[in-house]
């Protein structure tokens, strides 16, 4: 049966390494059910012909840094129902927002923000890249009008169903406790740590983080692992205060 | 003409062409997206993080940085991986020629010689060309998830060694895909030797790895139809890298002369040392030993992509026959510096690093293939020029959008 109420669909990417739009086009069939219920109006990574808005969903990857990021960006936002960022980029600034802390001499550039700290954002979807699965759901939410929720447990939480030993218990430094869930804690199934890609959960105890890492890992590596994807804290304060 | 990014391709770009009495005057690529910094952003952090930083440098090849950075860290602290961790790098390499090779192909360039402007109405009016490119890419998606632990930004494969090993079952889900992706190549293979490709002629100087026994893309030298041969380490000698006013991506050259790198370049200067299969299937197919037509680098690519599938199952079978090893990831034994060099889709990507005496990164440069061959595609936007005499403004814009897709350029790598 054709879908006639669909609903359409923009994908947008600032300045980011594009994966999560890779990301979301791998295992395509899923990709190709999600075209039952929105047409795709503009995905400059997948086709020619794209049409301005107004969209009821856009989707927007990356940081914005230029200028006509930030116009972009804020016509997007003009343009569309629902906007909804992809990736640790959008979310926390990505890496390449470790070069706010950089000596301004050397890089003549505005410090990178999050795409929240220039438009108002509906929903988020956290990682680098993003999970899949998640997109989807977080779609198909829209879709029917609910409202979506990114899971509030931390990666520990899944990393103990999938029967991971713990890192942390081996003497090994890990940002499980404190990181988002959602993940199925792809990282430590593969045997690496997590990096804390997804940003903070809301009841994240960064105190206690750093005195369990203490003993494991100097001083300096705490804080160098504390940024990979953007300021961790950073963003979690912006969330106590209620911004 | 100029004209806004270029849609279909990985990054965003844009061209400025200017025309004089029939020929292209001026030519300009310019990346649009902005600088990351990632070279300095590594600067201070503990040696293991720069392949979990630098594969974030590009969605689309994430492998390739990620293994390159991991072989540039360890020659910088002093370890040399196993043969087995090496041999895993390959498959994960092989897995990474195939996505991107066939994303490219089926479904950035595909649509310009099928009269259609996207994937998504490839997918409507040529379904059965669409499903090829969706086949390939499961398939390198898997290797890259069984091998990596994830099909984009892999994990498991670190400063030292495999973190984890891939699981026998994961290796059985791969080889049981074999027969049918290989005629898949294979029929890619055809379809895009089938095509008739615009043609122009130029000289160019190729660069690629090289290897005495087999196509090398995982380690080897640097080799150049200009007569030069040299070691990763020493390519501050040979690659230049400068900076260009008009453009956050930087130019690249070999000692000031504009080359080409990547599969026409690959394939040119090493064709004779393919799988055996595909050589007799371009013996077959009649396709030149060389190409000198730079749209020919799709063609390259698809024989490409035949190749890696054929080698990839070379590997799984000879994990399947000789089980994994489980081995420790290893320590650093000293810290000082190390380069390596690694065959990425696009062509040779260099990345160097110094660390200090606590394990701290100190120097970080990556030059990235797109660099390498911007000053090429301005210069074959050039040339261009017959092609483009007498046709109107959106057929022109056309043209030079399908000589820049066929290069295959990736602006995020290029404005890393």
């Amino acid at each position: 049966m054709v879908n006639t109420n669909k609903k359409t669909l923009a994908i947008f990417s600032l300045t980011c390494c594009e994966g999560c739009q890779f990301a979301i086009l791998r295992h395509y069939e899923k990709f190709n059910s999600l075209l039952n219920f929105f047409d795709i109006e503009n995905f400059r990574l997948a086709q020619s012909n794209n049409e301005p808005g107004p969209y009821d969903v856009a989707i927007v990857e990356g940081t914005p840094e230029s200028k006509e990021e930030i116009d972009h960006l804020h016509m997007i936002r003009k343009q569309s129902d629902v906007l909804i960022t992809m990736g640790s980029c959008a979310h926390l600034g990505g890496i390449q927002s470790e070069r706010n802390k950089l000596p301004k001499k050397f890089i003549h550039k505005a410090d990178v923000k999050t795409v929240a700290d220039v438009v108002k954002v509906d929903y988020v979807l956290p990682g680098c890249p993003v999970n899949q699965e998640e997109v989807f759901k977080c779609l198909m939410d829209v879709y029917w009008g609910k409202v979506f929720k990114l899971p509030d447990h931390s990666v520990c939480f899944e990393c103990r169903q999938n029967g991971n030993e713990c890192l942390l218990k081996q003497g090994k430094a890990c940002l499980g406790p404190i990181t988002r869930g959602g993940c199925n804690s792809v990282c430590v199934n593969a045997g690496e740590m997590c990096f804390g890609c997804r940003g903070a959960i809301d009841q994240a105890n960064f105190e206690k983080m750093v005195e369990i890492l203490e003993p494991i890992i100097e001083e300096r590596e705490i804080e160098n692992l504390l940024s990979i994807f953007g300021e961790y804290q950073k963003e979690w304060k912006g969330r106590k205060n209620g911004k | 003409m100029a004209n806004n990014a270029v849609p279909k391709i990985e990054g965003h770009a844009s061209f400025y062409t200017h025309l004089k009495n029939g020929r292209v005057d001026k030519a300009r690529v310019m990346g649009l997206e902005g600088e990351r910094f990632v070279e300095k952003i590594l600067v201070g952090r503990k040696y293991y993080q720069a392949p979990v930083i630098t594969s974030r440098i590009c969605g689309i090849c994430p492998v390739i940085h990620s293994t390159t950075s991991t072989r540039a860290m360890e020659t910088a602290v002093g370890i040399s991986a196993s043969k087995q961790t090496e041999t895993l790098r390959e498959l994960l390499l092989c897995g990474q020629m195939i996505q991107s090779h066939s994303l490219h192909l089926y479904l950035l360039v595909a649509p310009d010689y099928m009269g259609v402007s996207s994937s998504f109405e490839l997918q409507k009016d040529h379904p059965e060309i669409f499903s090829k490119a969706v086949e390939l890419k499961k398939y390198a998606d898997l290797i890259v998830e069984v091998i990596g632990g994830r099909a984009v930004h892999p994990i498991s494969n670190v400063v030292g060694g495999f973190k984890k090993l891939p699981s026998s079952e994961g290796l059985e889900k791969i080889s049981e895909q074999f027969d049918q992706v290989a005629e898949t190549a294979e029929e890619t293979v055809r379809f895009f030797a089938s095509l008739s490709l615009p043609e122009i002629k130029r000289d160019i100087i190729y660069s690629s790895l090289f290897d005495t026994k087999k196509y090398a893309y995982y380690s080897g030298d640097v080799k150049t139809t200009a007569g030069d041969l040299f070691k990763a380490e020493n390519y501050t000698n040979y690659v230049y890298e400068e900076l260009v006013p008009y453009n956050r991506a930087k130019f690249a050259t070999l000692q000031g002369k504009t080359m080409m790198v990547g599969a026409i370049a690959r394939y040119s200067m090493n064709r004779n040392k393919l799988n055996k299969e595909v050589i007799s299937l371009i013996d077959k197919l009649k396709i030149k030993d060389k190409f000198d037509n730079p749209f020919e680098n799709i063609l390259a690519q698809a024989i490409e992509n035949y190749h890696f599938v054929l080698e990839s199952k070379n590997i799984v079978d000879y994990f399947l026959r000789e089980g994994l090893k489980k081995e420790k990831v290893k320590e650093p034994k000293k810290m000082s510096k190390g380069t390596s060099a690694c065959e990425a889709p696009r062509g040779t990507l260099f990345h160097h690093y110094e660390v200090d005496k606590d394990g701290y990164i100190t120097k970080c440069d990556i030059i990235t293939p797109t660099v390498q061959f911007l000053p090429a595609l301005e210069y074959d936007i050039k040339n261009l020029s017959p092609l483009l005499k007498g046709k109107k403004k959106n057929e022109q814009t056309e043209i030079v959008e399908m000589l820049i897709r066929a290069f295959d350029p990736c602006i995020t790598c290029a404005t890393h």
